[in-house]
C-alpha cells in the first residue's frame, strides 16, 4: 500500500512555515510512518532548521530536495516563497535517498556516489525510476547527467529538474536528509511496486534568422556565425542581457526538429559569449525562439495528457510530481497557476501533487529516443501509483 | 472590555495570543507578497522590454527577408527567361536544321521531277502527233497486230497528257511546299533584314493547310485574308515567321476545341489582318471563332511553361516565346482580346525599323 501526502505552507518564517507543513501531513498519515519525501524550498528560508524539524518528526526520513523559483502542490496551488513537502509512506515500494557532493569539481565522482548511496543493497534491474534534483548553476547539466546516466545504467529512467533560486542565478541549494548544500546531486530510487507515467512538452517556437554555432566550449557558446554569440542576442533584445525565457532552438542534422537550451542570463554585462543550462554541439544550426501564454499553458495540458496516458491501466493512481521550467513562470506571470490547474482538473478528482520551477527539467523524451534527456523551457508530468 | 481578550482570563489571555500570532503570520505572508510583487513588477518590466525588442527587431528582419524574397521572385523571372530562351534555341535550331535538312534533300529531285516534267510534256506531244501522222500513212496497217486498237490508243494519248498536267500541278505543289520550309527555317538568321511581312505568313499557312482542312468533328476553317499595304519590314524573318505560325496554329486549336454540330450560323474562320499604324510601325492580327479564353487566364498566357492544352499536347512556350521574340528581340508589342464564347484576337505591333517607336 503507497500513500502520499502534501504538506505547504507560504509563512516566510521558517518555524511557522515548517510547522504548518508537518502538522498537515502528520493529519493525513495519521498513525503510518513515512518512508521518504521531497522538499521544496524557496530561497531566504532557514533549511537547517527547516530539516532538522522535519528529521525530529520522522527521524531516518528517506529526503531529498533543493531550492526553487516557485513552488506547486495540491494544497496551495502555484506560491512563491514558500515550502512544499511530499511523504511517501509503503510497504510495499522501497525508496532510497542518496547524495554526491562537490559535483562541479568531480561529476563521475559525485553522481556514482549518489547512486551508489541510493541504490543501498538492491540491484539496479529492481530499480523502477528515479529523481534528481542536481545544482544548475557551478557545472553544465549534461556534465552531471552523463555520469549518472552511465551510474543508472540503461533501464533506468531519470526525471527531476535543476534547483533554482528565485532568478538570481547566484547560488542554489540541494537537500540530503538533514543536510544542505550547494554543489550536489541529490537523488531519491524507487523499486517495488510503484507504477509510473510521464508526459514532455514545451511551447516555444522559432522566430528570427537562424545562426551557426561557431565556436563553443561545451555550454559557453563564444561565437555565432563568427560573431559574438552575446551579439546574436542583442540583435533581438537590445542591450538587455540574453534571459533563459528565450532559449535557443538547437536543430538536429538536416531536420526541423530542434532542442531547447537556455541561457543561464549570469553572464557579466560586457561578456562575449554566452552560458546555456546545457551543452551545445559546434556546428549547431541555432535560432532564438518565443513562447505566448496560451502556447506554454497548451503544452502543459499535452504535457499531463501524455502522462495520464502512459500510466498503466492497471495500476492505481497516488501521486503526481511536476518539474515546469522557471522561465515558463516568468511569462506566465499571473497566470502561472493555471498550469497546475490544467494538471488538476485532468485526472478528475484531488491528486497529492508537488512541483517546482526549476533551472532545468529532467525525462526521457519518448520511449523510442535516448533513456533520458535534458531540458529546457518544458513542463514535465510524472504521475506515481501502486502497480 | 471584551470578556474574550480580559487579562485576568487565561483562557482569553491564550486566545489573544492565538490571534496575535495567527495575525503576525499573516502581516509577514502579506509583507513578503508585497516585497515579490515589486520585485515581480520590475521583472516584468524588463520581460516587455525584451519581448519589445525582440518584436521590433524580428520585424525588421522580416521586411529584409521580404525585401530579398521579392528579389528571389525577380531572379526566378529571370531564370525562366533565360530557361525559355535556351529551350527556344535548342528546339528550334534543331528543328530548323531538320525542317532545312529535308527541304534541302526534297528540293533536289523535286527540281529535276519539276524541270523534266515540262520536257516529258514536250516530248510526249510530239511522239503522239509522230504516231498519229504514222497512223494517217499507212491505213492498211492491220489492227489486231497492234498492242492497242485505234480507239484504246485514242483514249491513251488523252490521258497520258491529263496525267502529266496533274504531274505537273504536283510538282508545283511540293515546290512551293519545299519553299515555304526552306523560307521558314531561316530560323538562325539573326540579322535583322528587310522583306515582307505578308510571304511569311502565307509561308506558315502553307505548311499548316492540312490542318485547316475540314475533318470529322468540323467544317474546314475559311481563312480571311484581309492584308493592307505594308511597306518592307526590318525584322529577324524567320524568329517572325515562328510567330505567325504559333499565333496560326493556336487558333486552330481553339476552333478544334468548339462543338459544330452542322451549325450553319458560325462556320470556324481565322481572319488575318494586317495595317499600318502610323509611319513607323505595322500592325498584324490574327482572329479565330474559337471558344474565347476566360478572364482569369489572360493574365497568365505569356507565362512560360503555362498551357491549358492537355498534357502532352502544349508546352505552354508557344505564347512565351512569341512574346519574347516580338517584345524582347523587336521591341515591339503583343496583346490578347477575347470574349469568352465569341472569340480570341491577337495583335502584334511591330516598328518598322528598329528603336521606331510603336504608336
Amino acid at each position: 500500500m503507497l500513500k502520499v501526502c502534501v504538506g505547504h505552507s507560504n509563512d516566510p518564517d521558517s518555524e511557522g512555515a515548517i510547522s504548518e507543513v508537518l502538522d498537515r501531513c502528520a493529519k493525513q498519515l495519521g498513525e503510518v510512518s513515512p518512508q521518504a519525501g521531497i522538499l521544496l524550498a524557496a530561497v531566504d528560508f532557514d533549511y537547517a532548521h527547516l530539516l532538522a524539524e522535519i528529521d525530529r518528526a520522522y527521524p531516518g526520513l528517506e529526503l531529498i530536495g533543493g531550492t526553487t523559483d516557485g513552488e506547486i502542490s495540491s494544497v496551495m496551488g502555484f506560491e512563491q516563497d514558500s515550502i512544499a513537502l511530499m511523504l511517501f509512506a509503503s510497504d510495499s515500494v522501497t525508496i532510497r535517498a542518496g547524495i554526491g557532493t562537490n559535483v562541479s569539481k568531480n561529476e563521475a565522482t559525485a553522481c556514482e556516489a549518489a547512486v551508489s548511496m541510493a541504490l543501498g543493497d538492491r540491484s539496479l534491474d529492481d530499480i523502477a525510476f528515479a529523481i534528481v534534483l542536481p545544482e544548475s548553476l557551478t557545472t553544465s547539466a549534461a556534465a552531471i547527467l552523463r555520469p549518472l546516466e552511465r551510474a543508472l545504467g540503461e533501464q533506468v529512467p531519470l526525471f527531476g529538474g535543476l534547483t533554482a533560486d528565485r532568478w538570481q542565478f547566484e547560488r542554489t541549494y540541494q537537500f540530503y536528509k538533514t543536510e544542505f548544500h550547494s554543489d550536489a546531486v541529490p537523488i531519491l530510487m524507487f523499486s517495488g511496486a510503484i507504477a509510473f507515467g510521464y508526459g514532455v512538452s514545451s511551447g516555444w517556437k522559432p522566430i528570427g534568422n537562424p545562426g551557426t554555432v561557431t565556436r563553443v566550449s561545451e555550454n559557453v557558446v563564444h561565437e555565432i556565425d563568427d560573431r559574438p554569440a552575446a551579439e546574436f542576442y542583442r540583435n533581438y533584445l537590445g542591450d538587455r542581457p540574453p534571459s533563459s525565457d528565450y532559449p535557443l532552438a538547437i536543430y538536429e542534422t538536416d531536420s526541423k526538429n530542434f532542442f531547447l537550451r537556455a541561457p543561464v542570463g549570469n553572464d557579466p554585462v560586457d561578456s562575449k559569449s554566452v552560458t546555456f543550462f546545457g551543452d551545445i554541439p559546434n556546428g549547431a544550426t541555432v535560432q532564438l525562439t518565443e513562447a505566448s501564454r496560451t502556447e506554454i499553458l497548451s503544452a502543459s495540458e499535452q504535457s499531463v495528457s501524455q502522462a495520464i496516458e502512459r500510466f498503466p491501466d492497471t495500476a492505481t493512481l497516488k501521486g503526481a510530481l511536476y518539474f515546469s521550467c522557471a522561465s515558463r513562470r516568468q511569462i506566465l506571470g499571473s497566470r502561472t497557476g493555471e498550469e497546475y490547474e490544467i494538471a488538476r482538473a485532468s485526472y478528475g478528482h484531488e491528486l497529492p501533487s508537488l512541483g517546482f520551477y526549476t533551472n532545468g527539467e529532467i525525462s526521457p523524451l519518448s520511449e523510442a529516443r535516448e533513456r533520458v534527456c535534458y531540458h529546457n523551457e518544458t513542463f514535465i508530468t510524472l504521475l506515481l501509483g501502486e502497480s | 472590555m471584551n470578556p474574550e481578550i480580559s487579562d485576568t482570563n487565561p483562557h482569553s489571555f491564550q486566545a489573544m495570543e492565538e490571534k496575535i500570532k495567527a495575525l503576525e503570520r499573516e502581516n509577514r505572508i502579506l509583507k513578503k507578497k508585497l516585497e515579490r510583487s515589486y520585485a515581480d513588477r520590475q521583472q516584468l518590466e524588463v520581460n516587455t522590454e525584451r519581448k519589445e525588442n525582440l518584436l521590433r527587431n524580428a520585424l525588421e528582419e522580416l521586411k529584409a527577408s521580404q525585401a530579398s524574397l521579392e528579389e528571389r521572385q525577380e531572379a526566378i523571372k529571370e531564370l525562366k527567361r533565360a530557361q525559355t530562351q535556351l529551350v527556344q534555341t535548342e528546339k528550334m535550331s534543331s528543328l530548323g536544321r531538320l525542317v532545312a535538312g529535308i527541304a534541302h534533300e526534297i528540293n533536289n529531285p523535286i527540281n529535276f521531277i519539276y524541270g523534266n516534267l515540262q520536257h516529258l510534256q514536250g516530248y510526249t506531244k510530239e511522239m503522239l502527233a509522230t504516231v498519229e501522222a504514222y497512223r494517217q500513212c499507212a491505213p492498211e496497217v492491220d489492227e489486231a497486230q497492234l498492242p492497242v486498237d485505234a480507239e484504246e490508243f485514242a483514249f491513251i494519248a488523252c490521258d497520258t497528257v491529263q496525267v502529266l498536267q496533274s504531274m505537273q500541278i504536283g510538282a508545283t505543289r511540293i515546290c512551293d511546299i519545299v519553299s515555304s520550309l526552306r523560307n521558314f527555317s531561316r530560323l538562325d538568321e539573326a540579322k535583322s533584314k528587310e522583306g515582307n511581312i505578308h510571304d511569311g505568313i502565307d509561308n506558315s499557312l502553307m505548311i499548316l493547310r492540312y490542318r485547316l482542312e475540314s475533318n470529322e468533328r468540323r467544317p474546314a476553317i475559311a481563312v480571311q485574308k484581309n492584308y493592307g499595304t505594308l511597306p518592307a519590314i526590318e525584322c529577324c524573318h524567320g524568329p517572325l515567321n515562328q510567330v505567325f505560325m504559333n499565333l496560326l496554329a493556336n487558333a486552330i486549336d481553339a476552333i478544334d476545341q468548339q462543338e459544330y454540330n452542322d451549325r450553319a450560323d458560325r462556320l470556324p474562320e481565322i481572319e488575318i489582318a494586317t495595317r499600318t499604324v502610323s509611319e513607323a510601325a505595322i500592325e498584324i492580327s490574327v482572329s479565330d471563332n474559337g471558344p474565347g479564353i476566360p478572364e482569369n487566364l489572360k493574365s497568365l498566357l505569356f507565362d512560360p511553361f503555362f498551357t491549358t492544352k492537355p498534357i502532352g499536347q502544349g508546352t505552354g512556350l508557344g505564347l512565351a516565346i512569341g512574346h519574347e521574340i516580338v517584345v524582347q528581340q523587336h521591341h515591339g508589342s503583343i496583346s490578347v482580346d477575347s470574349d469568352a464564347g465569341w472569340g480570341t484576337t491577337f495583335r502584334i505591333r511591330l516598328p518598322r525599323y528598329p528603336g521606331a517607336p510603336l504608336a
